[in-house]
């Protein structure tokens, strides 16, 4: 479904990725693992252009990703990114909204409908401005103004950070749901035993090259993983 | 006598609105102060007279050829002056110089094309005043009046409540995540100079009629810009607020210390907003955006 072939990008003189090859199939959870700086976000940042790659390609569903960012979404594809980055003087109702914002009429209503059957928090809070919602909130409407645009492949970046234990236990089970849903997942976390324990396929990012790649299962046993990502 | 002060400070101050509006639109979503809206208006104005002049039409034409001139000469505008810095994202001072300049440069066309003269728009209307209860109101100040809220309203509806409105707020707020959102962020950019540009030709035509035509009438944009400062920058409330409050004081001080010391006030009053509360009356929501 995505496919990236020996990518490359980078920031004037840092290289940030080097090489980089991914793959991902429909129905999946693809995680990627590694520590900051590593290159994860630019990663997800080149696969909905807002980065543009000095080498390689991206392909979506067999052909090459669009050069905008909003083409992108147009395509299937929706980035939800790092620090969630909710329209914080908008009310919740108008973020989700704003996220279908490709979807028309009916479509988007009943869109919305769902979306708050799958968040009732959400639905609760609709006519707050999001800035007054608490982070792991934020970061459910993040993830929910996502899934609004109807994507085929979802990014997710950090989806956990500065979350407490109880509320990132939450955002994965979600995470697992909208799999199950039938949208593709490409994970990027920090937090790697989660990360691992819930994908089917993962790479670990080092430095912009991928150094490891397996199964989910097979990270989590591999010597390397637990003494770099697991803590011993 | 106090009730026309106050119809006519209503009118003025209905215009003010628009031009803060229109200033407040391009400030939320670029975050800078225009300083070509002023000249635009003068320009969009000029055009609407010789359309005037030469079909001999009534107001409503006129108006709206002044909104499409102003509307498209903002849209141009956007895509010669300003389309590079947003997409370097360097610092919000080019913006300044490129606006100043944008202006300068419309007053210049304007100047070239009809000389430093003064010009006065046809009149619109038979008898310039209605008597409404025993009121007797200019009919100028009436249309601008009306024609200045329903504008102000039709654009907060559409701010609020259509598709691309929310997207114009959620580019306001953050461009970046806008654009992951789908939409098309330089279309949105486009679509809110060219509104800006529209609600430039209608205050323009008011400030015409109110005043006379000539090629620094756009200074006036100092007043829109006053009121935007008092209701809070980049709010679009604040700035209807600040204008009809501006339009309101200036009138009656017209009326006490006389037409020349007014402005004085106009700008003591802005100071004070300036030291004692920056953020204007419609601050918090400014600050958050910042």
């Amino acid at each position: 479904m995505l496919k990236v072939t020996n990518l490359s990008a980078a920031y004037g003189h840092i290289q940030a990725l080097k090489d980089v090859s991914i793959e991902a199939e429909k129905g999946q959870i693809v995680s990627i693992i590694g520590s900051n700086g590593a290159g994860k976000s630019t990663l997800l940042r080149c696969i909905s252009s807002q980065v543009k790659p000095t080498s390689g390609t991206i392909e979506f569903l067999g052909k090459p990703i669009p050069d905008k960012p909003h083409k992108v979404v147009e395509a299937g594809i929706v980035h939800v990114p790092e620090g969630r980055r909710t329209f914080s003087g908008l009310t919740v109702e108008d973020n989700l909204l704003v996220g279908g914002y490709l979807l028309k009429g009916k479509e988007l209503y009943e869109n919305l409908e769902k979306n708050y059957n799958l968040f009732p928090k959400l639905r609760e809070r609709k006519s707050q401005y999001a800035g007054t919602l608490s982070g792991g909130e934020q970061q459910m409407l993040a993830i929910a103004r996502g899934l609004m645009a109807k994507p085929k492949l979802i990014l997710l970046d950090e989806p956990s950070l500065g979350l407490a234990p109880i509320i990132v236990n939450q955002v994965f089970n979600l995470i697992e749901q909208i799999r199950d849903s039938g949208v593709t997942v490409l994970l990027v976390e920090q937090n790697a035993r989660k990360a691992l324990s819930i994908c089917d396929k993962a790479y670990v990012l080092e430095n912009g090259r991928i150094t490891l790649s397996g199964t989910g299962c097979e990270l989590l046993n591999s010597d390397k993983v637990k003494k770099a990502y697991l803590g011993g | 006598m106090s009730i026309q002060i106050i119809i006519n400070g209503l009118a003025v101050g209905s215009v003010y609105a628009l031009i803060a509006t229109g200033f407040s639109l391009i400030f939320n979503i670029l975050k800078f102060s225009n300083f070509s809206h002023g000249a635009l208006m003068t320009l969009s104005a000029f055009i609407g007279y010789f359309f005037a002049v030469k079909t001999g039409s009534s107001l409503i034409p006129v108006i709206i050829v002044s909104m499409l001139a102003g509307g498209l000469v903002a849209y141009i505008g956007e895509f010669v002056a300003f389309r590079k810095i947003t997409l370097r994202s360097t610092s919000p001072v080019y913006y300044f110089v490129s606006s100043i300049t944008l202006g300068t440069l419309y007053e210049g066309i304007v100047t070239i094309w009809v000389g430093p003269n003064f010009y006065n728009y046809p009149r619109f209307f038979q008898s310039m005043v209605v008597n409404i209860g025993g009121f007797v109101i200019s009919k100028p100040d009436l249309i601008m009046f009306i024609s200045s809220c329903l504008a102000l309203a039709l654009l907060v509806i559409f701010i609020q409540k259509t598709r691309l409105g929310r997207a114009l707020r959620s580019v306001s707020f953050d461009r970046d995540t806008a654009g992951l959102m789908g939409i098309n962020v330089f279309g949105i950019i486009q679509l809110a100079f060219f509104i800006s540009g529209a609600l430039a030709g209608l205050s323009g035509v008011f400030l015409g009629i109110n005043y006379t035509l000539y090629p620094q009438l756009g200074n006036l944009v100092v007043k829109g810009f006053i009121a935007s400062v008092i209701g809070g920058l980049g709010s679009i409330f604040g700035a209807v607020v600040g204008a009809i409050l501006l339009g309101l004081t200036e009138t009656l001080l017209i009326n006490f210390v006389g037409s020349g010391y007014a402005p004085v006030f106009s700008f003591l009053i802005m100071l004070a907003f300036l030291l004692i509360r920056p953020q204007g009356i419609a601050g918090s929501n400014v600050q958050e955006k910042a």
